[in-house]
């Protein structure tokens, strides 16, 4: 009977996955290519890659990293890297292309940041070359992801209006999949201590904030970061209850796109803004605060309510044990913060849960290089099962990096009887650096082709992980958003770009002058003027156009 | 480095009425060495500051990097315009022109005054240490100073700690606006004010002792002597320097402000040179950033002509 029940769900899952499947437009799966790729004749060629913390220290480039090496052994080929500088701003990046002397491989999520028309621009001029006759022609591995995995929704990301596949883009997988991965917290300590209840409200988070403020060790009560920051704009946690975000383009009521600083109810973002300042709940340093400052004024007491990713609740929680010198220190994820008690339960429609294949990293090759089938298919076989896992779990042994003259083999992972994949307590827990670090000595997330469900489980297995994503996922959704993979053609670029450079930088400093500043809130309406006159309604026109289209997909 | 005017040299029968590449033949042949140590100079400005120059055309492209220079569509002035009829362009050249005037009224005279002043010193070991101290922080990587900075003007900074002696509420200084450019300037001066002195200090070191001496017999005090014997010695190297310094008047540095600024001081703080900056390498419209950077250079040409002119009209020292 087990067995019965058992085979009815997989072929429901079966039929489930080929009804997925065909909904998709996809190319068929080429034929299979043999490993290794490269006999050896394919000359050293040059991957531009940014470095994830942790690996200094064990190597100096990501040429000795043991993830590379076993790539190069099972492809053939032989790898070397370009890192930019950490935090690039764009300017490594863009000078790297003007330089003319363009890496052979490029691994990275700049494009959509920092080149004008994304991908398809750099196609169309030259630098990149169009991947897609490649993966109709030899993207077994990537095809045969697409086929098995994508259903609509990651078809829709996975690939542009124009029809071009976003070759690199991780799959999201459960447990990270449709949670909101990045919220407030607050210290739920102080609240026991002060018996007040968890804040749901943004007058409710005022209140709690004016009370915490008294406690003994507190500068500031809210540790702001820098407003644009990543950690902000994907959960707009302290403008979504006005109706709008504060990173420029949204969709208003009726679905139509806007530019949010052109919205009256930003206005009310400003003056709450700009009352918490005169009363002492945030700083004027938040204008240039770093991430990890704010997350340090909290785990050292200094404040009790920040931003964070759930991938660092467990560490600031334990830092901030140490840091306060108490061992109830406690962070707490809060819900998105309503209008009113009336509007709790409401979804505010600025939120980001994650939604397959919406992360911007892109495996890009450029037109200099000479093989570019090759490079292909090496970064092809990274979609495979044990590219995967090289990539996700590092290979299953290795030397221990951190003390490679000892030359002593260590466990990196295992698979289990039931096909799920373990990291060993060396990666776990090892002593001398914490799981975040210790894992990028073995592992690489850049190429990493899924953001596999087993090591996801692993990274947040804590109840503090559970309680942040159930909070931050509770009331969201992105349904006001301007959807993240909206294409824009060349010519709507070169329109939108020069728009969105002026205006952006001056509305921020417009809305910084008005917080924490000598401007009353109702100067913004002559901001509204301005960017008016800077052309924001023709940006707003080509923006609506590309997602209309994304719409049509 | 000054002409002068009237100059004393002998000059060889005929000499001026050969071909100039026939004189320079000449020359070298006569003084080899000193062209040899002249030759790394010379091709380092060929190669780092001439050769370059011919990039300016992009200015007047659509700049494709893969496309290349020749092979971009030409835009003409489009670019030129873009900036002109911009919404930044009043704010970025008074921006520059504030900050470099600021530094002109402030940080010139202050090495002068400070030259002069140690020249007065009696004690030799005194002057040295002195001297040592006010130009080390010159070594001092511009990172590490502004990070310094960034860190003492915080809420919680030292530099703002004092503000409250002064009736003033401790905020972070470098996000008040009015407060930047003095800042930025004190900065620069505490930073160079003991090195750009040197050069007084080599000029007063050429003084002729004898002037002083007749000075003295003609029972000039120590300030008269400072005034009429001091000043005029050095007065040529301070014209040059200030020459150089209008010409530069429309020219700002932009990694310092770069490291200092945010949003919230852009009104007194983004200068051309950030902007260019941030246009140009951060958000890759390279075409506009070398049109901001070209009219930047041009008006920098005109104030140097027109200073070097004046100037030698005025007082007969000048670059050329």
């Amino acid at each position: 009977m087990k067995k019965t029940i058992v085979s009815l769900l997989l072929a429901v899952m079966l039929v489930m996955t080929s009804v997925a499947a065909f909904a998709v437009d996809l190319p068929d799966i080429p034929e299979k290519y043999d490993l290794p790729i490269s006999d050896g004749s394919v000359p050293q060629l040059k991957i531009y890659m940014a470095t994830e913390a942790g690996y200094e220290k064990a190597y100096l480039t990501y040429d000795e990293h043991v993830a590379i090496l076993e790539w190069e052994e099972k492809t053939g080929m032989d790898f070397t890297f370009i890192h930019p500088p950490l935090n690039d701003d764009g300017t490594f990046f863009n000078t790297t292309i003007a330089s003319m002397d363009l890496p052979d491989i490029w691994v990275t999520g700049n494009w959509t940041s920092y080149y004008i028309g994304g991908v398809e621009g750099a196609i169309n001029d030259g630098v990149l070359v169009d991947l897609n006759p490649y993966i109709e022609q030899y993207g077994y591995y990537y095809l045969t992801e697409a086929h098995t995995n994508w259903d609509e929704t990651a078809a829709a990301n996975f690939k542009t209006d124009t029809g071009m596949f976003r070759f690199g883009a991780a799959s999201q997988r459960v447990p990270v999949l449709g949670q909101q991965h990045t919220g407030m917290v607050i210290r739920e300590d102080l609240l026991d201590e002060l018996d007040l209840d968890v804040p749901e409200t943004i007058d409710q988070i005022h209140d709690v904030l004016v009370a915490m403020k008294d406690v003994e060790g507190v500068v500031t009560p809210l540790a702001l970061e820098q407003l644009n920051s990543g950690y902000y704009s994907s959960g707009d946690y302290l403008a979504a209850w006005a109706g709008v975000t504060t990173n420029g383009f949204m969709l208003d009521e009726e679905g139509k796109v806007t530019y949010a600083q052109l919205e009256p109810a930003y206005k009310d973002w400003l003056a709450m803004m700009k009352q918490w300042y005169q009363e002492g709940l945030i700083d004027i340093d938040s204008t240039t605060r770093t991430h990890s400052d704010a997350e340090a004024m909290v785990t050292s007491g200094q404040s009790v309510m920040c931003a964070i990713g759930n991938w660092e609740t467990q560490e600031d929680i334990a830092v901030g044990k140490a840091g306060t010198n108490n061992e109830n220190f406690n962070l707490i994820g809060l819900t998105a913060p309503a209008k009113d008690e009336d509007s709790i339960g409401e979804t505010n429609g600025f939120a980001r849960p994650i939604v397959n294949g919406e992360n911007g990293m892109y495996w890009g090759i450029s037109t200099t290089n000479q093989y570019p089938v090759e490079s292909f298919k090496s970064l092809d076989w990274l979609y495979s099962y044990e590219g995967t896992e090289l990539m996700v779990f590092g290979p299953e042994k290795a030397i221990d990096q951190l003390h490679r003259d000892a030359g002593e083999e260590v466990v990196i992972h295992w698979t289990n009887e039931d096909g799920t994949r373990q990291f060993s307590d060396y990666i776990l827990h090892n002593p001398e650096l914490e799981y975040n670090s210790i894992r990028y000595i073995y592992t690489i997330q850049n190429l990493s082709s899924e953001y596999a469900s087993e090591m996801e489980y692993m990274q947040y297995g804590e109840p503090c992980n559970a309680q942040c994503w159930e909070a931050w996922t509770k009331y969201a959704d992105s349904s006001r958003h301007v959807p993240s993979t909206i294409s824009l053609t060349a010519e709507e670029s070169a329109i939108r770009v020069p728009i969105v450079n002026n205006v952006q930088s001056y509305v921020w400093e417009k809305a910084y002058n008005i917080i924490f500043g000598d401007e009353e809130v109702d100067s913004w309406d002559a901001v509204v003027e301005a960017i008016k006159g800077m052309g924001i309604d023709d940006a707003i026109k080509v923006t609506q156009d590309a997602t209309d289209r994304w719409n049509a997909r | 480095m000054s002409q002068v005017k009237t100059s004393n040299l002998p000059v060889r029968q005929g000499y001026k009425d050969k071909n100039w590449f026939v004189r320079l033949f000449e020359n070298i042949k006569a003084h080899p060495w000193l062209y040899l140590m002249f030759l790394p100079v010379f091709v380092y400005y060929v190669i780092f500051h001439y050769w370059p120059m011919y990039g300016i055309i992009i200015a007047f492209k659509d700049f494709k990097p893969m496309k290349g220079i020749f092979g971009s569509a030409w835009v003409g002035f489009a670019q030129f315009r873009e900036f002109l009829y911009g919404p930044y362009l009043w704010r970025l050249v008074r921006n520059t022109l504030s900050i470099n005037l600021g530094m002109l009224l402030f940080g010139f005279p202050l090495p002068i005054i400070f030259a002069l002043i140690l020249n007065e010193c009696r004690s030799v070991k005194f002057r040295k240490v002195v001297q040592t101290v006010t130009y080390m922080p010159h070594f001092v990587s511009s990172v590490v100073v502004c990070s310094l900075m960034v860190i003492f003007c915080r809420s919680t900074g030292i530099i703002t700690n004092i503000l409250p002696v002064f009736g003033m509420p401790k905020t972070n200084l470098l996000s008040i606006p009015r407060y930047f450019q003095p800042l930025y300037i004190s900065m620069n001066i505490w930073q160079e004010l003991g090195w750009d002195s040197i050069i007084f200090f080599a000029a007063l070191t050429s003084i002729d002792a004898s002037l002083y001496e007749a000075a003295t017999v003609d029972g000039a005090g120590r300030w008269q002597q400072m005034w009429h014997v001091t000043l005029p010695g050095i007065a040529p190297t301070i014209i040059i320097l200030l020459i150089l310094r209008i010409g530069n008047l429309m020219s700002l540095g932009w990694d310092r402000i770069y490291l200092l600024y945010s949003e919230m001081v852009y009104e007194t703080a983004d200068v051309i040179s950030t902007y260019v900056y941030r246009t140009g390498l951060q958000r890759m419209q390279y075409s506009y950033a070398t049109a901001v950077g070209l009219m930047n250079s041009v008006v920098n040409i005109i104030l140097l002509l027109s200073t070097n002119a004046l100037s030698r009209r005025i007082s007969e020292s000048s670059l050329w």
